[in-house]
Parts: structure tokens; sequence; C-alpha cells
């Protein structure tokens, strides 16, 4: 691997002169919900995205990688701004995000854009695929009223859709093909920085395959950068330069792909490994494969201490009491465990063994 | 790396086709699927039709009275008979149709102005505005609407656009409370978050996303008030509160033949047919449109 | 077919791959089609497959490769306006098909149990776990109230859900998804029914969740001698936990093996392809995606040749033309197709 990917560090030099496309830290997410109680309402707060920091290069990917409920998907949402966050700083280019007004907010939003986990829904249902991808060149003036029609059609064409797509509506399009509508429509704006979120879990396997392609080809020509989320490890682990593993808000590990996958220090990004199904019918039998047990606890009450402590079979008192910070383990590879080392040892999945090359 | 795939779709005819397969292409498909729906319109549009050109169909003036037959029964001349004062019930029938039509109409079209806007409002500002909405919901509710309506009248008088506004202002909460659902649950459609993800501006999204896919449930529940209304308006005339002399409509008549019932039942029957037919063939008429334009709510 | 199910190499512990005798479901040349207003979907053109007891049979395909309406066929639960056009369909031997309404709700439930996609839609939110259970069990086994509630404990305990007797009396709203699902397979197998199938039981789910209830549902499974159908698009599942495999596409059988012949030696180039696309956990970032180019098929028509044919690298003219049939390549695995591919020559990806 050459190029920016080699500057692995979480520092702000990786991707150029004026510092990372994207520099967030410290992010926090809550949100207040009203619980019961009809006179006396109490608070209950959703700790969505608990202090999650990373930085992300020009011409990079970051993966981020974990299940239902771990903060993912409202950090992908929440670093272009889509929602506001708690605290925390979102720098995009350099600027601070909480400080933009709405007209700047509005501008910058033509460098960075998303692309969503459910491709249909994604597309208004009444206008045709030609307004769709449009839409973008529209509010923002990017293109004289002429030329629209020729910069669709180049879209179009730059995702693989055939050029009359635009009399078409998203429901006459499968799951894939509204996919690639979404794509061309985010990339209209000539964006910098796309967060993909789920791009890929609602389609087939081999139409799954082909997006990625195309991801991985428009990434080349266009010098984009991706936040990639997913909770697939085999998908984020095609696609990434860089991974980071959440788990209940927080980032557990974070660090260039390939170590990661070689060998995980945090426990519950091996028990990931461990509970992903191979395809290969002699591997899967012979592996002493074991599986993480109990259940993620709510975010509305994260258990002290060590987040995963409740299921993690190397836990112990310190685990249950003090919580562990990232910490370097070793080149740009930061985790956030007291045992990680241990747990490399220990191997307690039984993931470190069965990785093929 | 694999060069760009090309997505083998469904087969595209090579010369341009405009919106082949729009929403409304495709509602209109459903439409015409059900006989019931498809007759229900065809005489609700007959109804409207009748109201329209009442002036020029009318077989006699609709004042003019013929005190040489009166409360007779249906012959050549008058097709459904006199009323007590020798005036032509068909020609009755027709005007008190444009009547009771322009009411029907009418009254929804006022609580859609007023509620439409004010739910959309509610919804998109949120906040204070919202929290004053849902208030003024609960104080509207708490209203008999058809007393609120008849006190309109006592205090205001009545004509046919009096009428029209009094009964629908008290219809109102309705169209907001609908707009507004429609605007939350839109607002949090997929497709919305990618237009503010693209930059476009609050009113942007209200008016070209949100909107065009709210109108179907919109559209359904004016045509259902439609049937309560003319029932409504009914029976305010009915009850001597509603048109007056000398304007025809449907519900005057019954009150002003109920007592000749023995004699010329006709004259009772045919504006209850009326009533009847029309407030029938709206109902399925929106129940119709309903399946068409939002097949999910079945 | 007399198949004999073969093993995996000596030294490798695995499940076995199940008993012989006749199969305990049997689907012969089954099509399934679907009028629509403009058009029919053709959802399965001449399905055949079986299953014995104690084996796991995995059914795997793409969208529009027929594999649910497949498990909804042998419930006789097609959604209308789908309906069954030609086939068989025996369950020990005799013909579900030209069952009575009221033998098929026996049947279902009774000795067929089905694990449905989606954990969190499958329970009925207004009534409790328990009243779930008392349902079933009293409509199959006339059990009463007390002895379906002992029945209950037990079936919650025996998929691991911790603290049963409280538990029971819960809505289902207050269980995670996980916890609905183990739920959702006890009651399949409350009334201890030979066949299982599950459809997709695990698409919903967390992947350390999955692999909890696949886990615990290879257990179940083993301890009762049942047999299963597990319907997936997920090859890694399959690999995991099934013994036989049956690979869909556009209503047909393409190919049909050992789980460990097909992936060893997969034949059909669908299947091949298939397997290529797979992302896999790898050590080093692999910069290739393997793709199969086009679109899995909208089946409106019924077609000649081969459904493959559109989007297959070797496609011939033959293939445009005549459809292949299913035919043995090697003794129990079939392949649908003129030209399969050669293993013995197979160049590595």
């Amino acid at each position: 691997m050459t190029g920016p990917v080699a500057q692995s560090t979480n520092g702000p030099q990786a991707g150029g002169d004026r510092g990372p496309l994207l520099e967030v830290h410290d992010l926090v997410v809550h949100y207040h919900i009203r619980g019961p109680g009809k006179v006396v309402r109490s608070h209950e707060t959703v700790h969505a995205v608990d202090g999650v920091s990373f930085s992300l290069g020009s011409h990079q990917t970051l993966g981020l990688v974990g299940e239902s409920g771990c903060g993912k998907s409202t950090t992908g949402r929440t670093v272009l701004y889509l929602e506001r966050p708690t605290s925390g700083t979102v720098r995009f280019e350099g600027r601070d995000l909480s400080s933009l007004r709405a007209g700047a907010l509005k501008d910058l939003r033509r460098h960075m854009q998303i692309v969503f986990q459910d491709p249909v829904g994604a597309l208004n249902p009444r206008h045709t695929v030609g307004q769709l991808i449009a839409e973008p060149l529209v509010l923002h003036n990017l293109v004289p009223r002429r030329q629209r029609r020729r910069r669709v059609e180049e879209l179009l064409e730059l995702v693989g859709l055939p050029a009359d797509a635009v009399y078409r509506f998203p429901h006459e399009f499968s799951g894939g093909q509204c996919q690639r509508i979404g794509i061309a429509r985010s990339l209209a704006v000539e964006p910098a920085l796309v967060v993909l979120d789920e791009p890929v879990s609602a389609l087939d396997v081999s139409v799954q395959a082909q997006i990625l392609a195309l991801l991985t080809d428009l990434q080349t020509r266009l010098g984009l950068s991706y936040l990639f989320i997913a909770h697939d490890l085999a998908v984020v682990g095609q696609m990434s330069d860089r991974v980071a593993v959440m788990y209940l808000g927080k980032i557990v590990e974070l660090a260039d792909r390939d170590p990661l996958y070689a060998r995980p220090h945090h426990p519950y990004t091996q028990a990931l490994f461990a509970a992903i199904p191979v395809p290969d019918p002699v591997a899967s039998r012979e592996k002493a494969r074991v599986v993480v047990a109990g259940e993620v606890p709510s975010s509305l009450a994260p258990p002290p201490g060590c987040r995963f402590h409740t299921r993690c079979p190397l836990a112990q008192e310190r685990c249950r009491s003090e919580e562990p910070l990232l910490r370097t383990v070793g080149d740009g590879h930061d985790v956030a465990c007291h045992f990680a080392e241990e747990a490399v040892r220990a191997d307690p999945f039984g993931t470190l063994v069965e990785l093929r090359a | 790396m694999t060069a760009v795939p090309v997505a083998a779709g469904p087969p595209v005819p090579t010369a341009a086709r405009r919106s082949s397969d729009s929403f409304w292409h495709a509602a209109w498909y459903r439409y015409r699927q059900n006989r019931l729906a498809l007759v229900a319109g065809v005489v609700a549009v007959f109804i409207l039709l009748v109201g329209i050109l009442a002036p020029w169909i009318a077989p006699h003036s609709d004042t003019a009275t013929d005190l040489s037959s009166v409360l007779a029964g249906a012959s050549w001349h008058h097709w459904l008979g006199t009323d007590q004062i020798g005036r032509d019930t068909l020609t009755r029938a027709i005007w008190g149709d444009r009547t009771s039509m322009t009411v029907a109409i009418g009254a929804p079209v006022v609580g859609l102005v007023i509620g439409l806007p004010l739910g959309i409002l509610a919804g998109w500002w949120g906040g204070v505005f919202d929290w004053v909405t849902l208030r003024l919901y609960e104080l509207f509710q708490m209203v008999p609407t058809i007393l609120a309506a008849l006190l309109f009248i006592i205090v205001f008088g009545v004509n046919v656009w009096k009428l029209a506004l009094f009964i629908g202002i008290t219809l109102w909460v309705g169209f907001s409370r609908l707009a507004r659902a429609q605007y939350l649950a839109l607002r949090e459609r997929d497709f919305v978050h990618a237009a503010r993800a693209l930059g476009a501006p609050s009113w942007r999204i209200t008016l070209v996303h949100i909107l065009p896919n709210a109108v179907g449930p919109i559209i359904v529940f004016f045509v259902q008030q439609i049937p309560y209304v003319i029932f409504t308006a009914a029976g305010f005339s009915f009850l001597g509160l509603g048109i007056q002399d000398p304007l025809a409509d449907w519900g005057k008549m019954i009150n002003d033949s109920v007592t000749y019932l023995p004699i010329d039942a006709l004259l009772v029957l045919v504006p209850i047919g009326c009533i009847g037919l029309a407030c029938l063939s709206f109902s399925f008429l929106g129940d119709g449109l309903r399946d068409a334009l939002d097949p999910t709510s079945r | 077919m007399s198949d004999q199910g073969q093993g995996p190499a000596v030294g490798v512990a695995t499940k076995g791959p199940g008993g012989s005798g006749t199969p305990l479901l049997e689907i012969r040349d089954l099509s399934v089609s679907f009028p629509l207003e403009r058009s029919t979907i053709h959802a399965l053109q001449g399905l055949s497959l079986h299953v014995r007891a104690g084996e796991r049979l995995g059914v795997v395909g793409e969208s529009g490769s027929g594999k649910s309406v497949t498990a909804q066929s042998v419930m006789r639960m097609v959604p209308s306006p789908g309906r069954v056009t030609s086939g068989q369909i025996l369950f020990e031997g005799h013909d579900i098909l030209g069952l009575s309404s009221a033998a098929m709700h026996d049947v279902r439930g009774g000795q067929i149990g089905m694990i449905p996609q989606n954990p969190l839609s499958s329970l009925n939110p207004v009534i409790t776990i328990e009243s779930h259970f008392l349902e079933v069990l009293s409509l199959h086994l006339g059990l009463s109230k007390a002895q379906g509630r002992q029945r209950a404990v037990e079936a919650l305990r025996s998929v691991g859900i911790p603290d049963p007797l409280t538990r029971i009396h819960e809505y289902p709203h207050r269980l995670s998804g996980g916890q609905r699902q183990r739920v959702i397979i006890a009651l399949a197998m409350a009334c201890q029914p030979r066949l299982l199938i599950a459809d997709e039981p695990t698409t919903a789910l967390d992947v350390t969740i999955q692999a909890q209830i696949l886990e615990l549902m290879d257990d179940l499974v083993a301890s009762s001698n049942l047999g299963a159908v597990l319907i997936t698009h997920n090859l890694g599942i399959v690999a995991g936990h099934c013994d036989r495999v049956v690979v869909m596409y556009a209503g047909r059988v393409m190919e049909t093996a050992t789980v460990f012949d097909l992936f060893d030696r997969p034949s059909h180039p669908y299947t091949v392809g298939l397997l290529r696309c797979v992302p896999r956990l790898t050590r080093t970032r692999s910069r290739v995606f393997e793709t199969i180019p086009g679109l899995p098929p909208q089946v409106t028509t019924i077609s000649t040749g081969c459904p493959f044919a559109p989007r297959c690298p070797r496609a011939a003219d033959r293939c445009r033309t005549e459809t292949p049939p299913l035919e043995p390549l090697a003794p129990a695995h079939l392949v649908a197709c003129w030209d399969p591919v050669d293993q013995g020559a197979a160049v590595a990806k």
C-alpha cells in the first residue's frame, strides 16, 4: 500500500498539507426521550454516540463497523451535520461545522454527501430519475439549465445506467439500480467526502459486488474519500484503508485494515470476527469457534466501566469500574481495553488462528 | 480494478418516453379495476354536471308557479310532478343539486384552505407553534360542530355561501390534523433526509418533496367530507335554518313536502333519493380514491 | 433419486448428514405462479428437492430465486394471488397439496414447524409470550393451561432465555430481537414437529446474535433428529450449518450437492460466480472485485433456455434456446447446465 494510506496514524498529517479532510473530536450525540409518568416526566437519555474521535484524509476510506445500536449511523449523519451533536467538534476541510451559519453550511454540503441504506426509500417516489439527479444541480446552481440534461446523462453513464432512465420512476428499478441512482445523485455536486451508510446491506450478493466495484472505481476516478459504515466486517475489509470498530457508542478499536484483520486486539472485535459465518464448510467445522454470549446492553443505561464487560470472557474487576481509553498498541493501532495484550494471547473466541490469507 | 460494471436493467425502449408510470397513471389504473368506484365516479360527476348546468337543463323556471297543477303526480309536462304551489319538482331537484353541490364542495374547500397551511406549519415549525395548534385542535373538538355552525347561522344569517363557509369552518381541524400527520411522517423518510443532505432549504423540501407525497390522503379526505356536508346542509334546511325560499334545496324540499306525504309521496321521495344518491356516490368515490391513491392503507 | 449423502473426510468432526430411506420431505417438479394485473410472475418452475430426517438442507438464492415461495408452498401459505400450477409436495410420503384445510392446519405447527423471516413482526404485540404458547399447544396437543404453561417454560429454557418463569408473562416488545427469535424458534418446536423450515431466520439480527441463534438451531435439530430446511442468501451460513445445499435461480434449481462438494467443486457457472462474489474475511485486503454482471431476473416469462444465460460467461447458443435439465455430474451432485465448470481444469481465482 502506498500513498496517503501509508500515513496511518491518528494524527492530523494524513492526507495533505491542509490537514485531514475530516476531523472528528470527542463527538457526543445524546437523545433525550421522555420516560413514562404523567405528571412528573422522567427523562431518559439515549447515549447514541459517546465520545468518538477519528480523522480521515483525502482519497482514503475509513470503515466504521459495528452492530445495531453502536452509533455508527448516527456518527455518519452527525459528521454531515444532518443532526447536531450534543458536544464535540467536526472539522471539515479545516472548518468547524458548528461555527457555520446556515448559508455557509449549505454551501459546504456540496463537498460532503451521503448515500443511504435503503436505496428505494432514499428516492422521492414522485420524481423521475432525471429530476432526482438534477436536484443537487438545481439547488447549488452548478450548471446552467440548458446543460443540466447533459450532466444528468453523464452521471448516469458514470454509474452504469442507461440514459433514458431520466424519464422513469424509482419503482421501475431494482434495488441495485436505485442505489446507483442514489450514488449518481450524490456525485452530482462533486463532493470530496461521501458517507456511505450501509450502502449494500439491502442488496443481493451479486449486486453488492457490482456496487462495491463501482464505488471503488469512482473513488479512484474522482478522488473521493469515503466514510464506509457497515455491520459486515468482510465488506468493510474490502473497501477500507482504516477501520474503526464501534460498540455502544464508543470506538473500541481503530487501526489500519490489514493489521486489524491480522490481529484484532479488542475482545469485541475478536468476537465479531468469530461470529461471521465463513463460506468454507471444512474451515467452519474445524475451528473451535466460541460464540459470544449475551446481548448488547441498552444505550439508555450503558454499563459502567468498559461497556463490553458484561459479555467479555476476560472481564475483571478493573473492567467493571474503570473505563478503558483508546491507547496505542502498535503502529497506528489503538485499542480501548485494559487487557488487550492478554486478549491477543488468550484468543478467547478462537479468532486469531483462522483468518485466511 | 474492474471496469465500471454496466447494470443490465429491465428492457428499455430507445424512444424517449414521457412519464409512463407516474403515480397518477398507476393510481388511475388501480381505480379502473374497482367497478363500484367507477360507477360511483360517473354518478358523482353526473351530479356535479347537473348542478353546473342547472340553468340550462332545468325544464322549467324554478320560481315559476303553476297553480293550475298543484301536487300533481308525474306527467309528461312535469316528469316528477309539482309541489304544493305548482313548482316543477324536477326543476327544483336540479336547482337543489346546484345549491347542495356548491355547499358540498365549498365547505371542504374552506376547511382545506384554513386547515392545510396550519397543519403543515405546525409540523414544520414545531415548538410553540405546534403546541398552540394542538391545543386549538382540542379546543375545537370540544365544540359540537353542528351547533357551532348553527350558531353562526343565527348570528350572521344564511345563504348558500355563508352555509358553505360556516360548515367549512367546522371542518378545518380534520384537514389540519391530517396535513400535520402527513408532514411529520414524510419528514422522516429517507428521501427527505437525502434532500437535506444535498442542501435543500426547508421550504423547498416542504413544497417539492413533502406536499406531492401528501396529496393522496388529502384528496381522499376531501372527498370523504362531501357526504357529511351534503347531509348536514340538508339537515339544516330541513330544520328551516338552512337555505331559504325561493332557493331550492333538497333538505328544504323534504321539509316543505313532508306534510303532503299521504297525498304526494313523490314530492318527498325525490329529494330523499337525491340526497341518498349523492351521499352514496361520493362515499364510494372516496373509498375508490383511497384504494387507488394509497393502496397500503387497506 | 437414491442419493446416499456423502460425508466429509475422516478426521473432521461434523454433525452427520442424516439418515437414509424415504425422504421426510420431497418436492417434485413444483411450479408456482402469481398472476398479476399486467403480467404473471413464475416464481417456481419445476422445482425438485428432498430432505431426510436428521438432515439440514440449505436453500440458497438471491431475490427472485423463489426460495421463500418454496417454504410458503410447503406450508401451503403462498400469498394470494399465487398458486401452485403443477407438481407435488410429499411429506412423509403423503401429498400435502391434496390435503383438506383442516388436515393442513394439523400439519402446520404440529408436524412442520416454520420460522419466518422477521422476528419483530411475527409475534402478536398484544398478547403475552405465554398466550402464544398456550394457543399452539392447545391447538395441536390439546394440553390444558397448566400443562401448557409448564411446557412453555421448558421450551423457553431450552432456547436459552434466562428466567423463563417471569419472561413468560411479558409482551413481545419487552424482548430484544434475539430473544424474540428464540421465542419463535421455541414456538416452532413446541409441538415437536418432524420438519423445521427456517426462512432467513437470522437476516434481521446482529451477527453476534446470529451466531448464537444458528448454534441453537443446530443443537435443536441434532438432538431431535429433525429434518431442517434453511433458506438463506448467505453462503457462510450454509457452509457452516447445512449438510446439503440447493442453489436456486429464477425459480429453478441450478445445482444441488453436499455442502462439501458444492464449495469444493462448484460446477454451475452461477454457483461459481456467487462463490467468487462473496466478500471474505482475508488477512490482507484484496482489491479485486469479482462480479456477476447484470441483474437477477424478473421472472415474468417462462423462458426457454437457461435462465442464467444472459449473465453467464460461458453461455452458448444452446443455452439460450434449450433449458438444461438437472442431471447428475457425480453421485449426489446434480447440475442444470449444458457446460458445467470442470473443476479438474478450473483456473484459480
